[in-house]
């Protein structure tokens, strides 16, 4: 019965609204059609009802409509909020639960709150900036005040009903001349004031007279804005608010991300103190392991790039990230052995090279040692008296043909 | 439906309560599980009151009655050890209080002739630089910025020339708050006038007209380098600005979207993720959703001057809770995806939202 949209008689004329063929309310027609703004007309009739109720229709329109535009607002519906039945129980329980264990979490600290405020608080409250105007002087009021009879006349071309001024609550008395020279700067700065210098944030934070739980919160908060530039790309930013969390209340997670940001910024250092720093509060931590292979490579200290991944391997062997590294690194390590067999005349085959890691301290050092031998390029024997410590096994084999 | 709707956010309504007047005004008391209400009683007077949630249900802790209905309130401006709640009532009146000696305020002042529309603080609850101040927008036409030291007189004071009409403004925000000198307050008007003033150079920042009444504007974080900001309207509109890069002409790259088919009461970001926000409608819906940043959010134009890219916003949930509009929204501070609304059909709502933490 809602296969055909139509009567009897074929050409059918338009619909009420809209002006579409009727024809045009059709399987066939919605399938092949790619016209998204039509279909959503289409749908909209079909909704309506006033050509008819055709529920397969409709659903069949939605569904084109979805796979071509899934963002579309005409597939937005009024719902009801979700209950139970849209979970699974364990999913409801879980939710219960959680709100009922966070209830009571709550209830226990607020009545920790409730201790009589400490006198600390009183301290800080001393400390804050002075109330705002209170350093003004007529000079600024007087320039302002052109400043703002050329904004209204901005304004008034403009068609803008709201002119604004402002009135300054200041008190006289205060040092106006030590205030000429702000007027001069303030003077100068347009109506408009679009700044282009980097916005100053401070690297550290008031914490005199917090709480610990006040503590915690701001530097909670501090860890998050600092994830939030982080994830749309801006890693100065991410990292000052790093440091900010880190300034009011040190914890592993707000070292790891900093490691990580000041990856991205290729300050190998400091990620690599940031590194280390967790690895003081947590030994085991396996992102500040990775993140420390990440800097090795980097620093070409392959070596201690191999031993980081290979513990991070040994607790999680199916890491996928650390299993590429870890291939990565050992590419890189061979691509610069083959440079002794590049050189040699003849047939010299470079055929084993074991190498042994002999527990330096200095495990950067084997690295670079390597390194350095793959610059000489003119005596195999060389090379071996270069690195005594290195216990390498070379057998150059040299033919009978020169 | 389709498995990827299982990923999405749901809302749940964890708790519904009936209330017997008119509630303008809903907000959570932050470091608890406890909400207030605000509103005004049939009788013509004000009213607090106290809930906290308990085994599914809310529980009313405390009633407080005062002079005049109250319209809004913040707690913005408090430190998180003190949480005094600071109100705006019909007869203009600025008062500060302490919840826990309500009969006297800690701080009064009659600021606005008219009533007082909209609030917000900052510098309190660790967030934001430098000192504590409210700001007030009111039918009156002024927007005025206060702080709890001075008593009397605003620090900062933003109205109509003599002569000018003087248009209602409907809602005020602050922003830039990243160090101690830089603040920003924006406000919105009843003629679609949105206005940012800097208030460390004291000067109108930027302005534009976004055709319909303003009903809402909220930075995404009132305590970083201005970021974004959303602007909500009347005719189901909202306008999302990328406030990183001011044009000197063009002002602030901006995109706009429609829903809800009807006015767009309240927006709220999530205070645990400033990409991701809430509209609520006057047909009583929610609408959660989703801001993408673009691959570049700077490019320069034909004269080669910077300007702003806006991004894309995307939807990604929405329910209907009740017939009649939802005109107050408020997220938890402390628990991620758990909010409380107030609607004119006289029932507060606490919502569980899922799922927010894997976007």
């Amino acid at each position: 019965m809602s296969d055909q949209p139509v009567s009897s008689l074929w050409d059918q004329g338009i619909t009420k609204t809209y002006q579409i063929p009727i024809n045009n309310l059709d399987y066939k027609f919605i399938e092949k059609c790619s016209d998204v703004k039509h279909l959503e007309k289409i749908l909209r009739i079909l909704r309506s009802g006033e050509e008819g109720y055709y529920p397969d229709l409709t659903l069949f329109c939605e569904k084109r409509i979805e796979c071509l535009a899934p963002g579309s607002r005409a597939l937005r519906k009024d719902k009801p909020p979700a209950s139970a039945s849209d979970f699974t129980t364990e999913e409801w329980e879980k939710i219960n639960d959680e709100m009922k264990s966070w209830v009571t979490e709550m209830k226990e600290d607020y009545y920790k709150i409730q201790f009589p405020v400490t006198e600390t608080l009183h301290e800080r409250l001393d400390n804050l900036p002075a109330v705002r105007g209170s350093n003004s002087c007529l000079h600024v009021c007087c320039s302002v005040g052109k400043e703002i009879l050329f904004c209204c006349i901005l304004l008034c071309d403009c068609n803008i009903d709201l002119c604004i001024f402002f009135t300054l609550r200041f008190d006289v008395e205060k040092e106006c001349s030590k205030v000429d020279e702000v007027c001069e700067e303030n003077n100068s700065k347009a109506c408009f004031n679009i700044s282009s210098n980097l916005p100053v944030i401070e690297k550290k934070i008031e914490t005199t007279g917090m709480t610990k739980k006040e503590r915690h919160f701001i530097a909670n908060r501090e860890k998050e804005k600092g994830n939030e530039t982080f994830t749309i790309g801006d890693y100065k930013e991410a990292v000052t608010y790093y440091t900010r969390s880190i300034s009011v209340l040190p914890t592993v997670a707000a070292y790891n991300n900093r490691a990580q940001a000041e990856i991205k910024l290729q300050n190998w250092h400091n990620a690599f103190q940031d590194c280390e720093k967790v690895l003081d509060l947590e030994p085991g931590n396996l992102k500040a392991l990775m993140r420390r292979a990440t800097v090795h490579k980097h620093l070409q200290n392959y070596q201690a790039a191999i031993e980081d991944l290979a513990k991070v391997l040994h607790v999680e062997p199916e890491n996928v990230i650390a299993k590429t590294n870890l291939s990565d690194i050992e590419q890189k390590l061979k691509d610069l052995e083959p440079v002794s067999e590049n050189h040699t005349k003849g047939k010299r085959i470079l055929i084993q090279d074991i190498e042994e890691s002999d527990g330096d301290e200095e495990r950067g050092g084997n690295g670079k040692e390597h390194e350095n031998g793959s610059g000489d390029k003119s005596n195999i024997t060389n090379f071996n008296l270069f690195f005594p410590t290195v216990l390498r096994t070379v057998i150059p084999f040299t033919s009978s043909m020169a | 439906m389709s498995g990827a709707g299982l990923e999405k956010p749901q809302l749940i309504t964890h708790v519904q309560q009936s209330l017997s007047y008119t509630v303008f005004d809903c907000k959570w008391v932050p470091c608890s599980a406890r909400l207030l209400c605000l509103g005004s009683v049939p009788r013509g007077t004000g009213i607090i009151q106290l809930y906290e949630l308990q085994s599914g249900r809310l529980s009313l802790l405390r009633e407080i009655e005062k002079a005049k209905p109250i319209k809004c309130g913040t707690f913005g401006a408090t430190s998180l050890q003190q949480r005094y709640l600071a109100t705006g009532d019909f007869g203009g009146n600025l008062n500060i209080w302490n919840l826990d000696a309500p009969e006297i305020p800690v701080y009064s002042v009659k600021g606005h002739k008219e009533i007082i529309n909209s609030i917000d603080g900052v510098g309190g609850l660790g967030i934001g630089e430098g000192a504590p101040e409210i700001v007030t927008g009111s039918r009156d036409g002024t927007v005025k910025v206060w702080d709890p030291r001075q008593k009397d007189t605003p620090v900062a004071n933003m109205e109509p020339v003599q002569g000018e009409s003087k248009r209602d403004c409907w809602t005020v925000a602050f922003g830039n708050a990243y160090n101690q000198e830089e603040r920003v307050v924006c406000a919105g008007y009843d003629n679609g006038d949105v206005k940012l003033f800097d208030l460390k150079n004291m000067s109108l920042r930027w302005e534009t007209n976004i055709k319909n009444g303003v009903c809402s504007v909220e930075f995404d974080r009132k305590d970083i380098n201005m970021n974004k900001l959303v602007a909500t309207s009347l005719e189901g509109k909202f306008h999302v600005f990328d406030m990183r890069t001011q044009h000197p002409t063009k002002g602030f790259a901006s995109i706009s979207e429609k829903a809800h088919k009807s006015t767009m009461w309240q927006v709220r970001h999530l205070p645990q993720n400033r990409d991701i926000f809430m509209t609520s409608g006057g047909a009583g819906s929610l609408h959660l959703w989703k801001y993408e940043y673009p691959a570049q959010r700077s490019k320069k134009d034909s004269e080669g001057v910077e300007m702003g890219v806006a991004g894309s916003v995307s939807l990604l949930q929405n329910v209907t809770l009740s017939t009649q509009p939802i005109s107050s929204l408020d997220w938890s501070p402390d628990k991620r995806g758990l909010c409380v609304c107030s609607a004119f059909d006289q029932t507060v709502r606490v919502l569980i939202v899922t799922k927010l933490s894997k976007i």
